[in-house]
């Protein structure tokens, strides 16, 4: 009777409910049986379509992924390509074969041999064979065809590479490297056809032909880059989108008002949100979506140990004790950083603060902290105070962690005179060493202790403090050659109790990675950290309904 | 007349020579280059000299300055620019593909600001000390003292804010997609063009109200002339002249507005081009947008004094 009523109250429902009690449950049970099992097969049935627009914040110098060590190149060309093995996104990062479908090491760990797989080709139509993967190997060692970074890497464990057939690609290793594999499973290692860099000039997008997921479609220097799916992928039904846009955009601001306005579908690929930024979405707009994860990045202040002051071990151990690493990170990071040491402290092998705060730069009185600089200043002839120049990169990034470091230094006489400096000519001064101190968001691209400790061994290219310490350089060269992880996480270990006692650079803190998407994007990967260059090349993401925005 | 007009376009050629060459010294003397930016822009750079001696020798920097110079101008005078060393794309070709975005962006900004400019500046003179002219001195001072990067943020946020809504990011001529360029473009002009129109309408104000004190004008008026057709016909063309000078004046600031205002929009203008191109130290780029740039300016100067001769039939040239 109630039922029929036009204005009836919640009471009445109830009591009618109560009633029929029975039907109710059924009734509930079988929309529940519904509403749960059909979105449950609309999530298992990926939408073709859609293109996905994110942003970087600069234009590529050229295609070669192989040269330009960098994320900007990383993220748009990318996807064009496979490597012989992948890091599984969806899985820890857990190494897996990408155009290899398995290998083998051998027992001295000097010889991976690679089954490469067949009926594989690159975006010409030409096969994909063993000589193109020895190829790419080869070119990766060349300074002239591929990034310094990858170079040194290779030189010093590349022996050869060579085809048993067209499918058997052997590689001989100098030494026994844990760091191979990662390499080989990084963006960079991209597998390109035999000839391509000498065939085409890396700066023509003739020379963007890979076997990757998408394939080149166009590029407006400075404007955007364009790829659409490869038809003709060698995994069946992949790529689901049509094709990606990366979008160059210099200014935060304008990139977050694009991603409101919804013309982007992701604010960056791990990066470009703040959290002012992040808190607005929440607020207001229910179907974006906030992914917050590690981030294989760091705020570096980087000391020049061969000139004054801080050639003396005092002078870092004071400026490591007086920087308070949570202020910083409230103020450079907005929250949005933790502390660590000299490894990620997201990776197996980076300390807990547990274990850091036994360490005094980390100790939680920071009262003692401070006594404890100015007694080293004093020590080391500095008692009334020292002026140090400190080379700052212009940015937001740089420049609010400098300042939180200057206000904490000067509290014990260690006046940093901040010159601020475009990219250019920031990078002038660090290349000829020419500073006392500098600062900058260092990062390494694939998280493994090799590509974080290398930069400290004494004869690295780009160790920028100029550290020096052979008993570090002997433990660097052990755990290169230590294949377990907990094996190795103890000799990091030890490496990280050198460091924290003679401080090359002082780790303000690690940066987390952000980024915004819509939900209509699926199976976009859990953030990690070198999620900027690894993030699956868009294999496996779809768009509901073929929107992406 | 003829006479004046080449003896001015000749004066042009030292005036350009100077300002290359002054460009030239000036990059030189920065700090840093694009081998430096190309090995270490991003965040695990890895500078090694061996790497930065291959690039500076592939793009010539190893070379002497005066050989560079002189390569650059040869070039030039030939009006090849030469590569990016960015890009390694010819940099006419860059030019081509950006300058009409931007001279769209300029003329529309151009005619926005003189739109709103005239009308306003006369409304404010013939109803002076009234409460429409206190509005407009107010529009006035505004558009003079509000920067226009931050006139642009504001214009982006509140579309955002209020619209949900951005011009468009992908860029389309107005003769292909009038809809799509007003659009994309609207915006940006506005940006640029109120400072134009603030400073286009303070000038037509003062300009009028000295004219219609004029005995011209009161003979008008004693002839019994409708109070609009004195103010339209009879005093805003005198009027005009100091207006078309400071409007040509600005046109050449309108630029340097332009290069904060596409960066800002994300507008693949040559304002944006000299941003990147200076960030990356990229030398054949800057030296031919100020080539370009300087051109623009002695041509438009040079147009501006042809105007006033048939503005003003006073002002004759020998």
């Amino acid at each position: 009777m109630c039922i029929f009523l036009p204005h009836r109250s919640q009471r009445c429902v109830l009591r009618c409910a109560g009633h029929s009690g029975l039907l109710l449950l059924l009734a509930v049970v079988l929309g529940l049986v519904v509403s749960l099992h059909v979105p449950l097969v609309a999530a298992q049935q990926p939408s073709k379509g859609g293109t996905i627009l994110w942003a970087v914040h600069e234009g590529m110098p050229d295609f070669d992924i192989h040269y330009s060590n960098t994320y900007i190149a990383a993220q748009p060309i990318g996807p064009l390509y496979n490597g012989l093995l992948t890091f599984d996104v969806y899985d820890n990062e857990k190494i897996v074969g990408d155009l290899a479908e398995r290998w083998e090491i051998s027992e001295d760990g000097k010889r991976v041999t690679f089954a490469l797989r067949k009926g594989v080709k690159f975006h010409d139509g030409a096969n994909f064979t063993c000589a193109d993967a020895k190829y790419s190997l080869e070119k990766l060692t060349d300074p002239k065809r591929a990034s310094p970074l990858l170079v040194t890497i290779m030189e010093n464990l590349f022996a050869g590479a060579a085809c048993t057939d067209d499918f058997t690609l052997v590689l001989s290793l100098k030494e026994p490297s844990a760091v191979m594999l990662t390499v080989l499973a990084g963006a960079h290692a991209a597998m390109m056809k035999a000839g391509i860099a000498e065939q085409v000039d890396r700066k023509d997008p003739k020379f963007l032909v890979g076997t990757g997921p998408f394939k080149y479609k166009s590029h407006t220097p400075g404007v955007d880059f364009r790829a659409e799916r490869n038809p003709n992928y060698w995994k069946p039904g992949l790529p689901h989108i049509d094709g990606y846009q990366a979008v160059v955009m210099a200014d935060l601001t304008k990139i977050f008002a694009s991603f409101r306005a919804r013309q982007l579908t992701m604010t960056g690929i791990g990066r470009h949100l703040e959290r002012p930024e992040a808190d607005i979405l929440k607020k207001d707009f229910p179907d974006a979506v906030v992914a917050l994860g590690p981030r294989a990045g760091w705020d570096n202040f980087v000391m020049n140990v061969s000139k004054p002051p801080f050639n003396d071990p005092r002078m870092r151990k004071a400026v490591a004790l007086v920087t308070d690493r949570e202020k910083m990170i409230e103020i450079a990071a907005e929250g949005w950083g933790v502390p660590g040491g000299y490894i990620g402290p997201h990776t197996p092998y980076g300390l807990p603060l547990e274990e850091l705060k036994k360490y005094p730069q980390f100790g939680e009185d920071m009262a003692k902290r401070q006594a404890e600089a100015k007694r080293l200043l004093a020590e080391a002839g500095y008692a009334q105070g020292v002026d140090v120049e400190f080379v700052v990169r212009r940015g937001p990034m740089y420049e609010r962690g400098a300042l939180s470091r200057q206000d904490d230094l000067k509290k014990v006489g260690i006046n940093l005179k901040l010159t601020l400096l475009d990219t250019a000519a920031f990078n002038d001064r660090w290349q000829k060493g020419d500073f006392q101190a500098f600062t900058t968001l260092n990062a390494v691209n694939i998280d493994d202790p090799f590509h974080y400790y290398a930069r400290f061994t004494c004869d690295a290219p780009n160790n920028s403090s100029r550290y020096c310490n052979p008993e570090f350089d002997k433990l660097f060269a052990e755990q290169s050659q230590t294949f377990e992880v907990p094996k190795r996480a103890e000799i990091t270990r030890q490496m990280e109790h050198i460091l924290l006692r003679d401080i090359p650079d002082d780790r303000g803190f690690y940066w987390k990675s952000a980024m915004a998407y819509w939900n209509r994007v699926q199976q976009w990967p859990p953030i990690q950290g070198t999620t900027v260059f690894n993030f699956g090349k868009f294999e496996r993401v779809w768009c509901q309904g073929g929107k992406c925005m | 007349m003829a006479t004046y007009i080449v003896r001015r376009i000749l004066l042009m050629i030292p005036t350009l020579l100077g300002a290359v060459t002054l460009i030239f010294v000036l990059m030189r003397l920065l700090p840093g280059d694009v081998a430096l930016y190309i090995l270490g822009s991003g965040e695990s750079s890895d500078v090694n000299k061996q790497a930065l001696q291959q690039i500076r020798e592939d793009l010539g920097l190893d070379q002497p300055l005066i050989v560079q110079y002189g390569q650059w101008l040869w070039g030039a005078v030939r009006l090849d620019f030469g590569n990016s060393y960015w890009t390694r794309q010819p940099v006419i070709e860059e030019l081509k593909r950006r300058y009409p975005i931007t001279a769209n962006l300029a003329v529309m900004s151009l005619l926005l600001g003189t739109l709103i400019a005239i009308p306003v500046g006369v409304l404010s003179a013939v109803r002076q000390d009234t409460l429409a002219d206190y509005a407009a001195r107010i529009f006035v001072i505004s558009g003079l003292s509000l920067p226009n990067f931050w006139l642009a943020i504001l214009i982006i946020l509140g579309l955002v804010h209020y619209f949900r809504w951005l011009p468009p990011l992908d860029y389309a001529p107005f003769w292909v997609d009038p809809w799509q360029n007003l659009k994309q473009l609207a915006f940006p002009a506005l940006a640029t063009g109120y400072r134009l129109s603030a400073i286009g309408a303070r000038m037509t104000r003062s300009s009028i109200l000295e004219v219609l004190r004029d005995d011209y004008v009161r003979t008008a008026r004693a002839k019994g002339l409708q109070e609009y057709v004195i103010v339209l016909k009879h005093a805003l063309r005198n009027a005009l002249l100091p207006v078309v000078t400071i409007i040509g004046l600005e046109l050449l600031t309108l630029f340097g507005g332009l290069v904060v205002i596409e960066t800002v929009f994300t507008i693949p203008g040559i304002g944006r081009y000299l941003v990147d191109a200076i960030t990356h130290r990229d030398y054949p780029s800057v030296q031919a947008l100020v080539f370009m740039i300087s051109l623009f300016v002695v041509t438009v100067n040079l147009l501006v004094d042809i105007v006033y001769g048939f503005l003003d039939p006073r002002i004759r040239y020998g």
